[in-house]
């Protein structure tokens, strides 16, 4: 039962791990049907062996994986040990317009205003991690809540859900967050991530139904429905679970597509500068420094840049790693429950996610 | 850099190829792009698709940029410099008893060969008095007494220089009797139909007058072709002028390192402007606008004189424009209302009067005394008043402007260093211009200290900018300035400026008068004193002024010397072509 993982609109027959999932039935079912048998402590174990072990061990066998985890992980250092550690950007704390490797005070080089670039990267950096995360957490949070919902209920609950995800998709959405953008100026990280985010869930909404629109017809929904457990309970514990590596991949994608919109938004000068961003440094070296026009403050740019391309290609090597939890036989090989003898570890088919 | 250059010759040749394929006129296309000059083709630059530029000047949409100052005579052209107008076609004028008369240049025609007469002139004033320009507000009636003379009758006592500004500056023979006098009848038909008329007319098949005419219009450029019978066509050794079409400083800045261009306006930090070919000059022409900040006299901080003077101290403007670029701005030696280059001139004897608050100099201990006089204390490092609370000073700034948020990061550190809490808060322009400003809601704000223009040298304009009326809609509560400023029109005491003691004034009156005199001795004793005003009282604080950068390419053309008083016009490069002073050598 559990391990059989929708891909996108399709369901992996699962034949080598029918005999494996003895424990996940009573996972699934245990609590509801005796308070003795399971503690708490057992349900969080399993739970932390089925949804977060055997998929992260499945993820983390994949190079790209954990190129992509390593990333990350220096973002984070970055944004808060590093932003803690290094001085914060202020005018003329240094000499104008030093070029990189020139000191090591400022070894990124400094602006023309005597901002040290390198400090102003790093101190973008807490306040981008934070507008992924709300970002990525509204959009995934609100297409699962959404895309369940309408897809296990059905009926005029289905129809009222699709066709508000189906208005919010056809908003545009650049447009839509510009005109927020100036109505609400945001200054928290948090809430330009949401705000960046505000029509996006609504595909991933819409493919999530269609998946769980499978899943409720399989045999254990339909005997947990029998057994009259309660609909938040079935969504939480025998549907949602099985569409995690689905909804990651496509945290990790939207969190991509905050970083890429708050930039642009920032660079085009839509959201107030309070808050550091490396797209007001790329909008500073183009416009301020001229870094397109000569004089040799190129490196303005490409700092900025290059912070911005590894935390999406952090991202994007994360996505797709988790990609390859969909692969039930290579979950359940790697977590060494199978004895399966594929060894097809490339057929893991990229997944449809939102872009 | 080098990569730069070669996508961008590429991106040239494929535009170049396109207006070849699909433009008439392909030969003389073909003869201007080939490269700076070759055949004696001046080329200039403009930021406007040239088949959309229009010359109709009531109209706003697409009004030309740069061309119309070659199509069309000026009436005369200020120059920064003299600080006075040059005569051009307006060869003479007088203010006697309440008459203002303008003699026009002999000669001048028309290029379908009528003479350019005092109707032509008349017209022009007329249009712009009927569509509520600010001659309006001075004149009673255009009349014209010969084929070369107009007279303005005005309403009352006009400081004649007001009226200078307002009739002479910056204002070109377009309108041409003949095809725009139907206007003027219609105006007293049916006003609001006939404002509407020419505000929506777009003027595109001109009759020029100037030294040069259009030849051709493409998608990449404007072409424009010498006119021999101009009474200043001898000046001129070159036939032809195309102001090409770029779009944004960078692809300037790009084409000009290409060697592309002979004469540009164009904003380039100092780094660009080093970078540029050895041959290439730059000239800086005061923008008479500029940078400041807007305090909201309603505040209990920025509101107190104490701590706006306080400001001024621990502002270094050297720095703060050094951090924005040097060669786009330059900091005012006194802050006061009256423009950079026209201080000493105006304030004279008086200059040395005026506090400078330090002009490359943080002065943290003249503002630490301003302060504790006024009973503000330091609590650690941070300044609070006699109620113990924080000095803060938050920035509203509009986040496109890079320059301005450059310069409002420096301020804010700046007062953050010397213990205010101060941030910058940077907004959409609409939304500042739409709500904020008009409703008064900012501590402190970026904002023009210059109303801009030629105009704002004479010190009428400034002063009642600061004091008054400021162009755009701040609410800032000053209580000498108009009601729809959040003022009174009310008295200001401020220490008197020779001496001890205090003097009591109200600016609006006296500006009124200074509007009303004729009397030089007047104009400029008004003028010391609501200097005086703005330099100590700081309705707005002046940070740094705008300069325009003209670049000239001497490889094949000669110029003035750098510096030259003959350039410190609007524009000089157009200006000099006029005057015999750019001329082809190559």
């Amino acid at each position: 039962m559990g391990s059989s993982i929708p891909g996108s609109n399709r369901v992996i027959p699962m034949k080598h791990t029918e005999s494996d999932t003895g424990s996940e039935r009573e996972f699934s079912f245990g609590a509801a049907q005796s308070e003795v048998e399971v503690t708490t402590a057992d349900r969080l174990r399993e739970f932390y062996r089925e949804f977060i072990y055997k998929p992260g061990l499945v993820a983390w066998e994949d190079r790209r994986t954990r190129i992509g985890a390593i990333i990350m992980g220096v973002y984070v250092f970055i944004g808060t040990i590093g932003a803690w550690l290094y001085r914060e950007p202020s005018t003329n704390q240094s000499p104008r317009s030093l070029r990189p490797f020139e000191t090591l005070e400022a070894p990124l080089g400094t602006t023309g205003s005597g901002q040290d670039v390198l400090a102003m990267v790093i101190h973008a950096t807490p306040e981008m991690l934070i507008m992924i995360l709300s970002g990525g957490i509204f959009a995934t949070g609100l297409a699962v809540l959404i895309g369940t919902v309408a897809g296990y209920k059905g009926g005029t609950t289905d129809r009222v859900l699709t066709t508000f995800s189906d208005v919010m998709m056809s908003i545009p959405g650049l447009p839509l967050i510009m005109v927020l953008a100036v109505v609400v100026s945001p200054e928290r990280a948090a809430v330009i991530g949401i705000l960046i985010t505000i029509n996006y869930w609504a595909g991933l909404a819409r493919s999530i139904r269609s998946q769980v629109l499978a899943i409720r017809e399989h045999s254990y929904v339909e005997a947990s429905r029998t057994m009259n457990v309660s609909t938040p309970r079935i969504l939480l514990k025998d549907i949602i679970p099985n569409m995690m590596p689905y909804v990651l991949v496509n945290f990790a994608n939207a969190a991509r597509y905050v970083v890429f919109a708050s930039v642009g938004l920032y660079y085009l000068g839509i959201l107030p500068t309070s808050v550091a961003n490396w797209g007001i440094q790329l909008d500073n070296a183009y416009s301020q420094a001229g870094a397109l026009s000569g004089g040799g403050t190129m490196y303005q740019l490409v700092v900025p840049m290059i912070a911005i391309m590894f935390l999406a290609l952090g991202l994007i090597l994360l996505a797709q790693g988790m990609d390859r939890v969909f692969n039930p036989r290579v979950r359940t090989r790697l977590a060494g429950e199978s004895g399966s003898e594929t060894d097809d570890e490339d057929t893991a088919a990229p997944t449809e996610v939102m872009t | 850099m080098a990569d730069n250059n070669r996508n961008y010759h590429s991106h040239i040749d494929r535009r170049a190829f396109l207006g070849v394929a699909g433009a008439s006129g392909a030969v003389a296309f073909a003869g201007c792009m080939g490269g700076n000059a070759t055949d004696g083709t001046h080329i200039s630059y403009t930021n406007q698709v040239p088949t959309k530029i229009q010359y109709n000047p009531n109209n706003p949409t697409s009004y030309s940029q740069y061309s119309h100052y070659l199509l069309f005579d000026r009436f005369a052209n200020y120059n920064f410099a003299k600080g006075e107008f040059v005569p051009y076609l307006i060869q003479n004028w007088e203010l006697v008893d309440e008459t203002f008369e303008m003699t026009v240049r002999d000669g001048v025609t028309w290029e379908d060969g009528d003479d350019v007469t005092a109707e032509d002139v008349a017209t022009q004033l007329r249009i712009a008095m009927l569509s509520g320009g600010p001659i309006d507000e001075f004149t009673d009636s255009i009349e014209t007494t010969d084929d070369r003379t107009v007279v303005l009758n005005l309403s009352g006592d006009v400081n004649p220089q007001i009226v200078e500004f307002e009739t002479l500056g910056q204002r070109f023979m377009t309108l041409k009797e003949s095809e725009f006098g139907e206007y003027v009848d219609q105006f007293e038909d049916d006003p609001e139909q006939a404002q509407s008329d020419i505000q929506g007319y777009a003027y595109q098949d001109v009759i020029a007058n100037g030294p040069f005419t259009i030849a051709e219009r493409s998608n990449q450029q404007i072409l424009l072709e010498k006119r021999g019978d101009h009474p200043d066509a001898d000046n001129i050794n070159f036939d032809r002028i195309a102001f090409r079409y770029l779009d944004g400083n960078t692809a300037v800045h790009q084409s000009i390192n290409a060697n592309e261009l002979d004469s540009v306006m164009v904003f380039a930090p100092p780094n660009v402007v080093s970078d540029f070919p050895d041959h290439i000059q730059m000239e800086t022409i005061p923008g008479n606008v500029g940078y400041g900040l807007v305090p909201q006299h309603d505040h209990e901080h920025a509101g107190d004189r104490a701590v706006r003077r306080a400001i001024a101290h621990v502002l270094d403007r050297e720095t703060i424009v050094k951090n924005v670029g040097e060669t786009l701005k330059k900091a005012p030696p006194l802050p006061v209302g009256i423009p950079a280059d026209d201080q000493e001139r105006w304030l004279g004897d008086a200059y040395d009067s005026f506090e400078d608050y330090g002009v490359n100099e943080r002065q943290t201990d003249e503002a630490e005394q301003l302060l504790g006089d006024t009973g503000y204390s330091k609590d650690g490092d941070t300044w609070v008043d006699s109620s113990g609370a924080v000095v803060e000073l938050p920035i509203v700034v509009p986040s496109g402007w890079s320059d301005w948020v450059t310069a409002t990061e420096t301020v804010v550190d700046q007062l953050n260093d010397f213990g205010f809490e101060s941030e910058v808060d940077s907004r959409n322009f609409s939304a500042l211009n739409g709500t904020v400003w008009p409703n008064g809601d900012f501590v402190l704000s970026a904002g023009g200290w210059l109303p801009g223009g030629g105009r704002a040298s004479f010190p009428y304009f400034s002063l009642h900018h600061q004091l008054v009326e400021h162009y755009r809609g701040f609410t800032y509560n000053y209580t000498p300035a108009n009601e729809n400023r959040g003022g009174t029109n009310g008295d200001v005491t401020v220490p008197s400026r020779t001496g001890s003691g205090s003097m009591t004034i109200n600016p609006s009156d006296r500006l009124q008068e200074l509007s009303d005199t004729s009397d030089e001795e007047i104009t400029r004793e008004i003028s010391i004193e609501q200097a005086w005003v703005t330099n100590v009282d700081l309705p707005v604080i002046p940070v740094m002024e705008k300069q325009e950068q003209a670049f000239l390419a001497t490889d094949e053309w000669s110029v003035p010397e750098q510096g030259a008083d003959v350039s410190q016009v609007r524009w000089p490069h157009l200006w000099l072509i006029r005057q015999g002073e750019l001329q082809y050598t190559g």
